[in-house]
């Protein structure tokens, strides 16, 4: 008689757990964000707050300024970023590693930290290119207008070029070789080959990446807030903020937050509809090395122009960033008598402000990415392994809040926890809840992958041997998934630390994050802290980042050492 | 005595049944090899005794304890059993030793008793050598090995294998079978071996079930079941044949168009449909008309260096497949006369 493992299964208690706690993650918010939408001042239900979104022209037209935004960033961010990726994927340019490396890191670069960097270069009177533009013609305009609907545009492209990138270079890696090599065989010249079968094949991710770039310029809340409401208008987000400031108006907020969450839905619904199944069935399999066309003389033009493209939403902002960190003036000449420490000193020993959001922030950071990391690992594993219609509904549990805008949790959450039972506005708790609910379904999705890559039968042998689900997952399930669970904390911490628009809505003096730290700075128009913070923010996610993958570095090297 | 009972044993995914009323039973210390081809419900059957799956109908017992039944199935790990799958599942991060150690750490044995069971398993399967390698370092047999110990040495009620030599080249996988034979003869598990090879079931098994679309065709000993087909599909699955069609003249005489064919055992009932099956090898290739012969022309022949295989075609065109001497040559489109023998025409079902 074979002994049996002790213990009892506690996988339906966790599943059930953990599918509750998605779902309040998820349904608090948005439920007490519809019920004010539907409520006027006493609480007594009314739609007179959608009709004042349509009548009132001040609420009504950020939401023309919106619509209009996001289409202008999608075609922007598309068109900018397709040839870079075809070039980088496809074409044996010079550098295009270091290039795709560029690109994916300019993800780091939190939007609202770039949109400061381009008030610094290209603000109408103090902006450096425009005063590079006036000493070099001695003109009197402005050569670009940041403050502006098309300097907004340009600094969100910026910004959401390397999400239509990163999809669209990793789909054309997977169009398989052989595909091309049949038209090529069949006649079609090179150039042909790239229009008539290159291009259709990646069409659908090259649409993803456009869909993401558009609900992303939909969405954000800091480059709008920092560059349109000095232009003198207003998007949906910095609206919705607004109708938060003094006198607030909730139920009106609310209202307005509810188009946002209506279009993410209905496009992500319909993404899914649309090239769910199609899209990627081709783009996949092992078909070798794809071809790459060889650009011969033009190779260098072609990578002076790609360093061009990478300028804008990483060299030239750095490099304004940097500038403003040791000067006295951010947008003053390039001498020693503008050279100071004075940012330094002032940001690390006389902001009183700077210390506590440090802290705030990376613990922040640490705790949603850890609590999230296991969350997502129990989530996917379920949904992986168990299957059927449990499995499915936590999927789309974990998956939900993808379609909910960081400014609108932030106004569910407010609502839903600035009153009782449970208030917890004004702690660490509630923007951890918040990053927790905008990271998750970016770490499922992350372990839900690994999980995919792991075959079933590895944890069915550990279950028949006599481990419960539980003890597979720590000593089976988990050690596999190694590389990829450090992958996803990365993702999150990452995520946490350049989020602003939830956490403007939920911190208060006492939980301040350096993400709105720099947002209220750059009210008071401290340029050169921002710069400092903003500098030594993206050095310490790095020194974390690098440290987390040494660990799984070292993880490898164990696992690898052999007789 | 029963110790592993499948009672009307079935699974259905929406209003697809994949596995029909199976009834088995499984004395103890015998190995029974589910044999099919793929799809035929071999491998969901396992599953749901390993509790991988809940019956939609039907239940498992073992030594008399219902462990699977709608609504309730003792989830994997408490059966006490062993399983070896396709893939081997070997797991990458550990070693050969952590490997097989593993469901005896989950047992809480003490360190020493677990080092001295691996080493003697390994010893079993002729790897104590390879003992702190890991998985990735062992080639596709050795793996296979492993795999076993890791089974065998928690030392189960029952031992799965799923399609476990299916990933091996054919010298290897001829040698494998001899040794799970060979393995069990040792330990004497009460085994289920799913199979989709013919070689396999013959060497490994004690009684061998033929499924088919999800339900049990014939089970028996490998003998019985190759000398006795009840179906065309097993006698065509085990070892090939000719399954002949037609109506019956009396309880032992077939019309088949082209002639009327004798069985040897009465089956059949005179005005009704009926069918035999011969194999190729059963048949009579004859140059000369004899008595009880039936015209055929050869339509192709191929050489197979042991055996002559021959296509024919009877005179109302069923063709028929005969395997003869490699000796005899006769060229395509010549006629020949075939004689059936009776007791080599076995009524069957189809």
């Amino acid at each position: 008689m074979a002994g049996r493992a002790a213990g009892p299964d506690l996988s339906g208690p966790v599943l059930a757990a953990s599918g509750l706690f998605l779902a309040g993650l998820v349904c608090l918010p948005i439920g007490w964000l519809v019920a004010y939408a539907f409520s006027d001042r006493a609480g007594d239900p009314t739609l007179s707050n959608f009709v004042a979104l349509i009548d009132d022209p001040t609420l009504f037209e950020p939401l023309v300024t919106t619509f209009g935004i996001s289409i202008c960033v999608a075609v922007a961010a598309a068109l900018a970023a397709a040839p870079l990726a075809w070039i980088v994927a496809r074409t044996d340019m010079p550098g295009r590693r270091i290039v795709r490396m560029l690109m994916t890191a300019s993800f780091v670069t939190p939007p609202f930290l770039g949109a400061i960097a381009w008030e610094i270069l290209a603000a109408p009177n103090s902006g450096i290119l425009n005063k590079v533009w006036r000493d070099v013609t001695g003109a009197e305009d402005a050569l670009f207008d940041v403050y502006s609907f098309a300097g907004l545009v340009f600094v969100i492209s910026c910004y959401t070029a390397p999400y239509v990138f990163v999809v669209l270079s990793n789909a054309l890696d997977r169009i398989p070789a052989d595909l091309e090599d049949a038209a090529g065989i069949l006649g079609a010249g090179r150039w042909k080959v790239v229009i008539g079968v290159t291009l259709p094949l990646a069409l659908p991710a090259l649409l993803a990446g456009t869909l993401v770039a558009f609900l992303q310029a939909m969405t954000l809340f800091g480059s709008p807030a920092i560059l349109a409401i000095p232009a003198g208008f207003h998007t949906v987000t910095t609206k919705i903020y607004s109708l938060f400031q003094f006198p607030p108006r909730p139920q009106v907020a609310s209202a307005a937050a509810i188009p946002l969450l209506a279009v993410t839905i209905t496009l992500l619904w319909l993404q899914a509809k649309v090239l769910g199944r199609r899209g990627y069935a081709v783009v996949g399999g092992k078909n070798g090395e794809p071809r790459l066309v060889a650009l011969g003389a033009w190779r260098w033009p072609v990578l002076a122009l790609t360093l061009a493209t990478l300028s804008l939403p990483l060299f030239l902002p750095y490099a304004a960033l940097l500038k403003a960190a040791v000067s006295r003036v951010p947008s003053g000449p390039f001498d020693l008598a503008n050279l100071t420490s004075e940012n330094f000193t002032f940001v690390f020993f006389e902001f009183s402000q700077t210390r506590l959001a440090f802290s705030n922030t990376f613990v922040l950071a640490i705790a949603t990415a850890t609590g999230g990391t296991v969350l997502a690992l129990l989530v996917a594993s379920l949904a992986a392994r168990r299957g059927g219609f449990y499995g499915r509904v936590l999927e789309f549990l974990a998956t939900a809040p993808i379609a909910i805008p960081g400014i609108v949790l932030g106004v569910g959450l407010f609502l839903a926890y600035t009153r009782g039972p449970v208030v917890l506005y004004g702690t660490l708790w509630i923007l951890l809840l918040a990053f927790l609910t905008i990271e998750m379904p970016a770490a499922f999705q992350q372990m839900r992958a690994a999980f995919r890559g792991l075959h079933p039968e590895l944890e069915e042998a550990s279950r028949i041997l006599g481990a419960d689900r539980l003890v597979t997952l720590r000593r089976i399930t988990a050690p596999l998934l190694k590389s990829g669970v450090i992958a996803g904390w990365c993702l999150i911490f990452i995520g946490v630390v350049r989020e602003l628009s939830a956490a403007v809505m939920l911190s208060s003096s006492a939980t301040k994050v350096l993400s709105v730290v720099i947002f209220d700075l750059n009210e008071s128009g401290n340029l050169g802290a921002i710069a400092v913070i903003g500098v030594a923010m993206l050095i310490v996610t790095f020194a974390v980042v690098g440290i987390a993958n040494l660990l799984s570095g070292a993880g490898a090297g164990t696992r690898l050492r052999s007789g | 005595m029963s110790h592993l009972v499948l009672e009307g044993l079935t699974k259905q995914y929406g209003s697809q049944t994949v596995l029909d009323r199976i009834d088995l039973s499984v004395e103890k210390g015998k190995l029974v090899c589910l044999l099919g081809p793929s799809g035929c419900g071999k491998t969901t059957t396992l599953r749901l005794v390993a509790g991988f799956m809940e019956p939609s109908a039907g239940k498992v017992s073992v030594g008399g304890r219902v462990l699977s039944q709608p609504g309730s199935a003792l989830p994997p790990e408490r059966r006490g059993m062993s399983m070896i799958f396709q893939s081997y599942a070997l797991w990458p991060h550990m070693t050969i030793f952590d490997n097989v150690a593993y469901g005896l750490t989950l047992r809480k044995l003490a360190n020493s008793e677990i080092e001295g069971r691996v080493k003697k398993m390994l010893g079993a399967v002729r790897l104590d050598h390879l003992a702190d390698r890991y998985p990735g370092e062992l080639s596709g047999g050795q793996q296979q090995r492993v795999a076993l110990a890791r089974a065998l040495v928690v030392e189960p009620e029952i031992l799965l294998l799923d399609e476990p030599l299916s990933n091996l080249d054919a010298a290897l996988r001829e040698e494998m079978r001899f040794e799970v034979r060979r393995l069990h003869d040792e330990f004497r598990y009460t085994t289920v071996y799913v199979t989709h090879d013919q070689a396999e079931a013959m060497t490994a098994a004690d009684t061998i079930v033929v499924m088919n679309q999800g339900r049990i065709e014939q089970a028996g000993a490998p003998e019985e079941i190759y000398s006795h087909p009840r179906t065309g599909f097993v006698a065509n699955f085990l070892g090939g044949a000719n399954i002949l069609q037609g109506r019956a003249v009396d309880a032992q005489r077939l019309d088949i168009g082209a002639g009327v064919l004798r069985c040897a055992e009465p089956a059949f009932v005179a005005g009704r449909g009926g069918a035999l099956s011969i194999r190729f090898h059963e048949i009579n290739v004859l140059s000369r008309e004899a008595p009880d012969t039936l015209p055929a022309r050869v339509t192709r022949q191929t050489f197979l260096g042991s055996t002559r295989d021959l296509s024919l075609a009877l005179a109302d065109g069923t063709p028929l497949r005969a395997s003869a001497p490699p000796d005899l040559a006769i060229p395509a489109d010549a006629r020949v006369w075939v004689a059936l023998p009776p007791d080599r025409c076995r009524p069957v079902t189809v």
